[in-house]
């Protein structure tokens, strides 16, 4: 690759909005992954505390759920983007 | 509250708002210590079907003779006499935030295209963008709910516990017995803590111990008095 074409590529992926969205998208979800994670444990550990019969159960799979949706966000950005 | 035949502090089976205005009167007539008679230890399930439990939602704020609730270190004799939270009322500030949040990309649709007219995205980015968004909204309520949730506070018939989160990483969780415990107050200072009747109550306990503070308690009158009234047992069972 001659250095006209890589510089050609180059410019041709900082004018490409989708890429770098991209980019942004797949650097702040994998933040906000380790944010959900903390959260989801925190969930869990504090329900050991104090623990809710009814709601309990419910508010841990509302933290499950968020998890699960981080991380399904960031496996369509990897791959469908 | 009132006391039973033997002396033991019973809450009452309906709750505050339930009761008439003459039961009321009478509670209030009623003087707030502990009768010279003493009683035997009752066994626990003799005393548990004497009273009606309540089964808080996941809202309550207050709950007497709380059901389906239990603790770390929970001892199996102990019952959990009071479930108390920050009132609900407070939670209003995020509440309203996030409403506001899941509102804004609506408001925002037309500008950003005014704004940025450059801006060549494509529909499965924006909607990734879109979803990212909402899901940190969503991120948002479960913390903030997650804090008022489990910033809580229990008394039972052996010790206070007051369990702290003040963020999602930050827990502190500290107890004392009853009878370490000298003296209850709240104050209630303002037109809004006036209107939906909560406060801050100061637990104080004896010597070096941490004092105890719940922080914008519902019903702060109806915590100071039982609190008041278990310590008043506590004495009266330690110097008959």
């Amino acid at each position: 690759m001659s250095g006209v074409e890589l510089i050609q590529q180059i410019i041709a992926i900082v004018t490409n909005q989708n890429l770098i969205a991209k980019g942004i998208l797949i650097i702040l979800l994998t933040m906000y992954l380790l944010f959900s994670l903390i959260l989801s444990r925190q969930i869990f550990l504090l329900n050991n505390t104090v623990n809710q019969v009814t709601f309990s159960p419910v508010f841990k799979l509302l933290g499950l759920i968020h998890l699960v949706l981080v991380i399904g966000l960031l496996f369509f950005t990897l791959t469908a983007l | 509250m009132q006391n039973n035949l033997q002396g033991e502090f019973v809450l009452n089976n309906t709750t505050s708002s339930q009761k008439t205005s003459e039961e009321k009167i009478t509670q209030q007539d009623t003087p707030l210590t502990v009768p010279e008679q003493k009683q035997k230890k009752e066994p626990v399930k003799k005393i548990l079907s004497q009273r009606v439990h309540n089964r808080p939602h996941f809202f309550s704020s207050y709950c007497e003779y709380p059901e389906g609730i239990t603790f770390e270190n929970q001892n199996p004799d102990e019952i959990i006499l009071l479930l108390i939270r920050r009132d609900f009322i407070t939670n209003l500030p995020w509440i309203l935030g996030s409403i506001l949040l899941a509102v804004v990309p609506f408001a925002l649709a037309s500008i950003i295209t005014f704004i940025f007219p450059n801006l060549l995205l494509s529909q499965t980015t924006q909607a990734v963008i879109l979803a990212f968004y909402y899901v940190v909204v969503f991120g948002f309520i479960l913390t903030e709910f997650a804090i008022w949730y489990f910033n809580v506070a229990l008394v039972t018939n052996q010790r206070i516990i007051d369990v702290d989160v003040s963020g999602i990483l930050f827990k502190d969780v500290a107890e004392t017995q009853l009878e370490l415990v000298q003296d209850v107050s709240y104050n209630q200072n303002g037109a809004v803590r006036s209107i939906f009747d909560y406060g801050d109550i100061l637990v104080q306990t004896a010597g070096t111990l941490p004092n105890f503070e719940f922080d914008r308690a519902p019903q702060p009158s109806s915590i100071v008095r039982i609190i008041g009234n278990l310590i008043d047992k506590e004495v009266n069972e330690k110097n008959p």
